[in-house]
């Protein structure tokens, strides 16, 4: 008794009723395709904020201030820079504005920052100049701007030297920054940096809240966050008006959040394929009565238990195999359309792909065995008097 | 070739046993032309059940050719049905989905036999018994008698020394029915051992012996 044959007989027996196979066939594509696309979007949805975190650098911690009582000036935010593993310093001032230039109008975000902010956030200037101390000291009113706002203002035209309007006051364009590429944050290259101090004298605060300090490397970044945390200890004398952390514990914490996240997700579609499972294993089983007559034949003319098992699972497994086909190829390319609509960067992940596919396949080889092994042990003379 | 030693079979119904073979022995020997007539409800089918070995006795000993197989689990069995014996059934008991060719090609596909070795024995199947130009029929685009002999065909593509046929012509009209007749016959001039099971007088007449069976026991055991 050769696979083959047993194989091909299987296939006939499949394709002889072909919206029944189709319909308990689709269970699994269901399944499998649930699987795939939820996976894989879940996946590309990490990724996407991951890289788009990490590429502001993994040696950057975040200081949030709530406190009332104490707060920071822009020049206090220097004393950072003496504690140990600190590299640079930049105190981040954000609101909304609405800028002008002709007859142009955006809305776009505004960040004041000190000359590092740049640095910092990996901002590199394209054309003109970047802010500098001098402008961070005196309160200029200069603007950097990015590439995505230049367009939108300027056109085609050169933005340097040319006088905007923030929020009805007057800055002077003075550099344009190189374009970042977007990410799921947003679109990096929509932005404005001013000096902090102009623009927080324009919104006529005082209160600096939040600090991005960046360490001298990825690895001294832990030791950089306990001193700085001793330091906020030290200034506020208590620990609830202010937050610390580091990208790499953003990092981990969203790794966690979206990783739960993509398993739940993998896991519902896993229960939508153990249901169609379960509709295999219901149609094997009337297949079996339905055939109770065939297998009776079979057997007379000298088909022994294990040939019927073999067929039956066999059958069991190409609809799910089949299936699992399907809807992995069906996934792929709902997946790959659904990142390109949402920007998400898409991987082919085969490791899912193929687990998905293999899952499927025993599922259908689970659900098939009782079956099969039901059809297997009818006594010949029984199942040919079946009528 | 066949030997049946005190052949009981006992079906238990719930609560009553029913006692279908009540001591059977018999003896058939190579290249004997048996008929086995008994009314129905006479235990027939079931004594022909126990020497084609798709049923178990429940007491008694059956030797076929010189081997005790009522010791033989189901997969033994299935190897004896294989290759020892060919079955013609009253209702010839075709796969409907296949081919009158892939009909006849399956026990040889259970045995193992290769692609090209079972296509050609199966061909020659079918031309004995005459049907070479509708191999690729299916069942139900045959004629009765046309399934009959696809039925002959298939259990003799494995070449069995022993033929079992239960009212091989029970479904056919009179003319299909002696076509079926003498093809029988002349398998059994080439050296088969046929038993025949049938409640018609006229077909048990065209064997060489006769035996009647009659509420489970043999009741005569002529030679006609």
């Amino acid at each position: 008794m050769n696979i083959k044959s047993v194989t091909k007989m299987a296939f006939q027996s499949i394709f002889s009723n072909k919206m029944r196979t189709f319909l308990t066939m689709l269970g699994i594509i269901i399944g499998v395709f649930a699987v795939v696309v939820l996976i894989s979007i879940g996946q590309g949805a990490t990724s996407g904020v991951t890289e788009s975190i990490s590429s502001m650098g993994s040696n950057i911690i975040s200081v949030n201030i709530f406190g009332r009582r104490a707060s920071f000036d822009y020049r206090d935010v220097r004393e950072f820079e003496k504690l140990e593993g600190v590299k640079s310093v930049t105190p981040v001032y954000s609101s909304n504005a609405m800028v002008k230039y002709d007859l142009e109008t955006v809305n776009v975000g505004i960040t004041g920052g000190n000359e590092n902010y740049m640095d910092i956030n990996n901002y590199e200037i394209g054309s003109g100049r970047a802010i500098n101390p001098v402008d961070v000291d005196y309160r200029n009113k200069v603007a950097v701007i990015g590439v995505t706002t230049a367009e939108d203002l300027f056109g085609r035209d050169n933005p340097i030297d040319k006088d905007i309007s923030i929020n009805g006051e007057k800055y002077t364009v003075v550099g344009v920054l190189q374009s970042k590429g977007s990410s799921i944050m947003g679109d990096s290259n929509a932005i404005v940096i001013v000096p902090i101090t102009s623009l927080m004298r324009q919104d006529n605060t005082k209160t600096i809240n939040s600090i991005t300090i960046q360490a001298n490397s990825s690895e001294e970044s832990t030791s950089a966050k306990t001193n700085i945390e001793n330091y906020l200890l030290d200034y506020f004398g208590d620990d609830e008006s202010y937050m610390v952390f580091s990208q790499d514990e953003m990092l981990e914490t969203i790794g966690e959040v979206t990783g739960m996240m993509t398993a739940m997700l993998g896991g519902i579609a896993g229960i939508s394929l153990l249901v169609g499972g379960i509709g295999i294993m219901n149609i094997m089983l009337v297949t079996v009565t339905e055939r109770t007559r065939e297998i009776g034949i079979r057997k007379a003319i000298g088909a022994g238990r294990a040939n019927i098992l073999i067929q039956f699972l066999i059958e069991s497994s190409v609809m799910s195999g089949v299936g699992g086909v399907i809807g992995a190829s069906l996934g792929v390319a709902a997946s790959y359309a659904v990142s390109n609509m949402m920007g998400i960067t898409y991987s082919i992940n085969i490791p899912v792909i193929l687990g998905a596919f293999i899952f499927s396949l025993a599922v259908g080889v689970f659900f098939g065995l009782y079956p099969a092994n039901k059809a297997s042990k009818l006594k010949p003379v029984d199942a040919l008097r079946y009528e | 070739m066949i030997d049946l030693k005190k052949i009981t079979k006992t079906y238990d119904m719930g609560s009553v046993q029913v006692e279908v073979l009540r001591g059977i022995s018999l003896h058939v020997d190579e290249g004997e032309f048996l008929a086995i007539v008994g009314p129905s409800g006479s235990g027939k089918s079931t004594l022909m059940n126990m020497i084609g070995c798709l049923d178990t006795p429940t007491t008694g000993e059956y030797y076929l050719d010189g081997k005790e197989i009522s010791t033989y689990n189901e997969k033994q069995l299935s190897k004896i049905r294989n290759q020892k014996i060919g079955f013609i059934f009253q209702k010839f008991n075709l796969l409907p989905k296949l081919s009158a060719l892939e009909n006849v090609e399956l026990p040889l596909i259970y045995r193992g036999m290769t692609h090209k070795e079972r296509r050609q024995r199966s061909i020659d199947a079918l031309t004995k018994v005459g049907l070479e130009d509708r191999m690729n029929h299916k069942p139900t685009e045959l004629s009765g008698g046309q399934q009959q002999r696809v039925a002959i065909a298939r259990a003799l593509a494995g070449d069995p020394p022993v033929l079992l046929a239960d009212e091989p012509t029970g479904n056919l009209d009179s003319k299909s029915g002696s076509d079926v007749m003498t093809l029988i016959k002349q398998l059994s001039k080439e050296g088969k051992t046929i038993v025949l099971i049938t409640h018609d007088n006229e077909i048990a007449m065209e064997a060489k012996r006769t035996i009647i069976i009659k509420d489970g026991m043999l009741v005569n055991n002529s030679i006609a």
